[in-house]
């Protein structure tokens, strides 16, 4: 009854043109002139010229991230990466993802690499670090002038260096809008069908009386499944089994304080789980017991089927990802 | 920081030579003509490899930079000083009568070649089977001819009820060749502004429009999107997609313009501006009390249903385009509306049978709407490149300020009044900028004011002031002044007493008239004076074009607007049926604060994340999403709704559409007479601060927002979906609404997040 991002993303198709190495359109202020040509290091070591290498002639998405980020900026990354998959092979070929640091004091690319991997980001993704007066010089030029790490932008800026055209955007809305936005930056871009949409609001939206499952699909999914594997964090099949409840109401109301109190079941996670931390999301007692009682029903709903117990034995991350991505509650 | 007056030219200069110094040495470089080794040498690059932080040669060098306005140089003003140009009135806008055909449409005047107005979006025939061409976006033969979305949902509401009986036909387009700020200074690109145009396809001018509605008399506004088809043309700024949200007009939610409803280039959008009266299904359903009511042209009155405590007056509408409404409604895509009603008419003479009229300063030329001596004033800050031409930086997200004070799009202008009394509408219509505005004699001893409404919601006693409350974006103060004790050849000034924090973000201080005047020269010019009123002995009438009102025939005894000392009566604080508090920012147990109450690795000062709601003191959740639907499930229920900034020292502009509130209290703070019990939809949420009102819903269902109107904040965690429903069972508006996504080629539907959280306790849809 809910329209799946899927089905939206079957009606995108793109007709990217070839970028070549145009400059920024004439007449537009945001190009070469605008955007430093810095050295920026990426997460395998390389140096780079920013706007040259990184942004001349591409269309590109900027995020800002540093790596011991406590609260949401792995959810940007973490949602993000979701894009990148629902963007398929125009990933590293029309489109090109970049996280700048806003700590490159700390963020060493070895730091940033260990963060690509967690995520599973792959080609046309960069992690840029650097001096910290270029990253900072480039930074501000992207609309980044905070000081302070935490009030680092949490949107994502969209550019198209070819026509000069850049916006914001956020990754926290729906995935199938940010996607949709990004293949928008070519202006060849076309809808292919849109004669369906006519019925489409006759189907009106049911709300789910779960507030768990909800918050769930919202904050949790970018990063964990039920059932299905280890993703960029552990699967949470029998995790309502596995440690004890009130280890779980504190570990997702404050995950920084139990490493930080050397939790060892918080240490072991950081230990096979390099590279990311589970975030502070400054959730609530009842939050907290919300995201439990779903889990718990989750576990109990796989356990009765056969069939789900099969799929989580493969480990099929990518069959499970679209499912996953259907934020809307279904039913 | 900034940079003094009188180095001013030079380091401008300075500031403008660095941009294209350094451009040019990053283009040497990349062609091989110099060497980054020469660059050491000449101690450009810094042993780190950054360009030097030297003026003249890296933008990034802060003496070089001005704070105001934000990231550009100063304002080029060719010579031109303040209070040397007119300023232009709002152009009134005439309408042109509509008719029904047997379909039940709305038909425009046979000269105008306007296909129809429908119930029904044209979007709905282009996605049907029988869809035929001219249902096609004619300028890029892909997608429908309307941007209204397809189906029952984004059909007209109560159409037939409200059916229009009057028309505006507009263009937003590129400006034309006489645009500009000042005689003297530069004229504008035609995408540089983007304005106004009356009629199909024109392109845009100034000043911009002002519509006068009236109670009684619903209004079909067509408005096309005359913008070129590459977005990437626009000047560096502004989106070629957009929504014309009226704000806080009590219209269906297809008419509100921020419903993700964005349209193309080459397709026009039908808003239709029902002027109803809210509460009409509940209080005065039959139409008795004449307080409710419009004006008719022969000086009577109309009755309409409805609470004619809630009846507005000062409107305005702009672009809502998502994550473009700052750039689009800078680069000019405003107007405003003046509701006219019984009371409130826009006539100085008593009107027939029994009285109603106020009788507020306007004029008295025409028999309702007069705007000789009732004046909208739409306050801005504008910036201009070293090319003269209005610049915006879109990169910056904390907050853009300009430096050039605008009043009605005209630079520091002066305006001639008469000595007699005058209604002024002030609309900060800026991005970033809160005002403090105040009226001062040439001596520097401030002029006394009364206000009398408050977003366009009259107050119940006029309150005497000598400084208004501080004012932000979209907040309207209606106010009287009185020059009738100033003699001929005085001059009276506007200014500014609010100093912004350097970084954009919110207010820093208010300043005594000398310091701003002081500081208007060094730090920035929109402090101080920013307009002036002259007092003369006769003006033309725009009311009446051939008439000019004098001394003799206008002033003393023939002023015959009054200022009552009760202009509306208050409604009841009432036990409501549920309440919701939203906290913004909050620090929860789950902070980062480890055992020692110190951060890692820096504690979040100002994080808007995450948002928790309570309602009716149930348990309180997170809001960790962007679009929350807060569901209102029926009409008429009486709700009291608490917002609190736990989020430290930002100031959020909270606007809510469709409904005002009635602000009932700011916690333990001061709450100054102006907002006390008076009628808002958009509260100041101030540093650390809470506002907690009453409200209500009726009359029309569908999707609306509430968020705050720093539009940096609108797009993270600061913007809630609101689903209204109508309670009628089997309509389209009873039910949660999908999304809809505008594209070039049609609307996408997708499905909302629907937070349960928001949802009253033991409801069901569905």
């Amino acid at each position: 009854m809910t329209m799946p991002f899927r089905n939206l993303l079957v009606l995108v198709v793109s007709l990217f043109a070839i970028c070549g190495h145009a400059e920024a359109a004439s007449g537009s202020p945001w190009g070469a002139n605008y955007f430093p040509n810095l050295p920026v290091v990426t997460q395998d070591g390389k140096t780079l010229r920013f706007y040259d290498d990184v942004i001349k002639g591409k269309q590109v998405v900027i995020s800002f991230i540093y790596t011991s980020c406590p609260d949401i900026c792995p959810l940007t990354t973490a949602r993000l990466a979701l894009v990148k998959e629902q963007l398929g092979e125009a990933m590293g070929r029309d489109v090109f993802f970049v996280s700048m640091t806003v700590d490159p004091e700390n963020d060493t690319p070895e730091r940033l690499k260990a963060m690509a991997v967690a995520f599973d980001t792959g080609p046309g993704w960069l992690f840029l670090t650097g001096k910290p007066e270029d990253i900072r010089a480039i930074n501000s030029k992207l609309g980044n002038r905070s000081t302070a790490l935490n009030e680092h932008r949490s949107e994502i800026i969209l550019g198209n260096d070819v026509t000069g055209d850049w916006q914001r955007d956020t990754p926290f809305g729906s995935i199938a809008s940010v996607v949709y936005n990004i293949r928008g930056m070519d202006p060849k871009m076309i809808v292919q069908d849109t004669s369906t949409s006519a019925n489409a609001n006759n189907n009106p939206v049911v709300i789910t009386r779960n507030p768990g499952e909800t918050l769930f699909r919202k904050i949790c999914t970018p990063c964990h499944t039920v059932g299905v594997g280890n993703r960029v964090g552990p699967d949470l099949r029998d995790v309502t089994s596995r440690r004890s409840n009130e280890w779980l109401t504190k570990f997702i109301m404050s995950p920084g304080k139990m490493r930080r109190s050397g939790d060892p079941v918080a240490l072991a996670l950081d230990t096979k789980f390099p590279g990311v931390k589970m975030p502070e999301m400054g959730l609530s007692p009842n939050d907290a017991k919300d995201l439990i009682d779903y889990l718990r029903a989750a576990t109990d709903r796989l356990a009765l089927s056969k069939e789900s117990v099969s799929t989580s034995q493969q480990h099929d991350h990518t069959a499970h990802q679209h499912d996953n991505n259907q934020m809307a509650p279904s039913n | 920081m900034y940079i003094s007056s009188k180095a001013s030219r030079i380091r401008q200069k300075e500031a403008q030579k660095a941009r294209d110094n350094r451009a040019e040495i990053v283009k040497a470089l990349s062609l091989g003509e110099i060497t980054r080794r020469d660059l050491f040498k000449w101690g450009i690059f810094t042993g780190l490899g950054a360009l030097a932080l030297k003026n003249g040669l890296s933008p990034f060098a802060r003496s070089a930079y001005a704070t105001v306005p934000t990231g550009t140089p100063r304002s080029p003003l060719y010579g031109a000083q303040k209070f040397t140009t007119q300023m232009h009135r709002l152009e009134v806008q005439k309408p042109v009568p509509l008719t029904r055909s047997a379909a039940g449409n709305a038909v425009f005047p046979g000269y105008m070649d306007e296909r129809d107005a429908r119930r029904l979006s044209w979007h709905t025939d282009f996605v049907s089977r029988e869809a035929t061409p001219d249902m096609t976006n004619p300028l890029t033969h892909r997608g429908p001819i309307e941007g209204r979305p397809p189906g029952e949902v984004f059909a007209h509401q109560r159409w037939d009820e409200f059916f229009p009986k009057v028309g505006y036909v507009f263009s937003i387009g590129e400006c034309n060749s006489e645009t500009y700020f000042h005689e003297k200074m530069e004229h504008q690109q035609a995408n540089k502004v983007w304005t106004f145009g009356s009629g199909q396809n024109v392109s845009g001018h100034l000043p911009p429009p002002l519509i006068k509605g009236r109670y009684g008399e619903p209004m079909l506004t067509r408005i096309y999107n005359n913008l070129p088809k590459e977005r990437w043309k626009n000047g560096g700024f502004g989106r070629n997609e957009v929504q014309m949200h009226f704000h806080n007009a009590h219209n269906g939610a297809e008419s509100d313009g921020a419903a993700n409803v964005h349209h193309f280039p080459g397709t026009f959008y039908d808003y239709r501006w029902s002027t109803t009266l809210a509460r009409r299904d509940k209080i005065n359903t039959q139409a008795t009390d004449r307080r409710a009511s419009g004006p008719l042209d022969n000086g009577d009155v109309v009755n309409v249903p409805g609470d004619f405590r809630e009846l507005q007056g000062t409107m305005w509408f702009h672009d809502h385009r998502f994550f473009f409404t700052a750039e689009n409604v800078y680069k000019g895509m405003a107007g405003m509306v003046n509701y006219y009603s019984g009371p409130d008419r826009g006539s100085e003479l008593p009107n027939n049978g029994v009285n109603v009229n106020l009788r507020l300063p306007s004029g008295n030329q025409l028999s309702w709407g007069n705007v000789d001596f009732d004046v909208n004033l739409m306050i801005s800050d504008g910036a201009c490149d070293q090319d003269g031409q209005y610049f915006f930086d879109i990169f910056n997200t904390d907050g853009f300020l300009g430096d050039m004070p605008l009043v009605n799009h005209a630079y520091a202008p002066f305006f001639e009044v008469l000595p007699r009394k005058y209604r002024f509408r002030i609309l900060p219509a800026s991005m970033s900028r809160f005002w403090k505005l105040a009226l001062f004699r040439s001596n520097g001893t401030p002029v006394p004011i009364r206000q009398i409404a408050n977003d366009g919601n009259l107050l119940v006693n006029p309150v005497p002031l000598t400084t208004l409350d501080v004012q932000g974006i979209a907040e309207r103060y209606d106010i009287i002044v009185d020059f009738s004790s100033f003699a001929v050849g005085s001059k009276i000034k506007m200014a500014n007493l609010l100093r912004m924090r350097d970084d954009g973000r919110g207010p820093k201080e208010v300043l005594s008239y000398a310091e701003a005047l002081k500081r208007s020269g060094d730090e920035d010019p929109v402090l101080g004076d920013i307009m002036e009123f002259r007092v003369v002995s006769s003006v033309q009438s725009v009311d009446n074009p051939n008439h000019t009102h004098t001394i003799a025939n206008a002033c003393g005894t023939n002023d015959m607007s009054q200022v009552p000392n009760v202009l509306t009566e208050q409604i009841p604080i009432v036990a409501p049926v549920r309440t919701r508090v939203v906290e913004f920012g909050l620090s929860l147990p789950g902070d980062s604060r480890g055992s020692d109450g110190k951060c890692v690795p820096d504690c979040p000062e100002t994080a808007t994340f995450p948002w928790v709601i309570k309602i009716n003191g149930e348990r309180a959740h997170s809001m960790n999403a962007n679009r929350v639907s807060m569901v209102i499930p029926k009409p008429g229920e009486v709700e009291h709704w608490t917002y609190v900034n736990g989020g430290g020292g930002w100031d959020h502009p909270i606007h809510l559409h469709f409904e005002e509130g009635i602000t009932m209290n700011r916690g333990g703070a001061s709450i100054p007479a102006t907002e006390r019990l008076v009628r808002k939809d958009v509260w100041r949420l101030r540093p650390d601060g809470r506002v907690q009102f009453q409200i209500q819903f009726g009359e029309y269902g569908g999707s609306y927002v509430n968020h705050c109107h720093n539009t940096v904040h609108e797009d993270f965690a600061m913007l809630a979906r609101i689903q209204l429903l109508n309670g009628i069972a089997g309509s389209p508006q009873n039910v949660i609404m999908q999304t809809p996504n505008p594209t070039p080629d049609g609307i996408i539907f997708t499905t909302p997040e629907v937070l349960p959280e928001g949802v009253p306790s033991g409801f069901k849809v569905g």
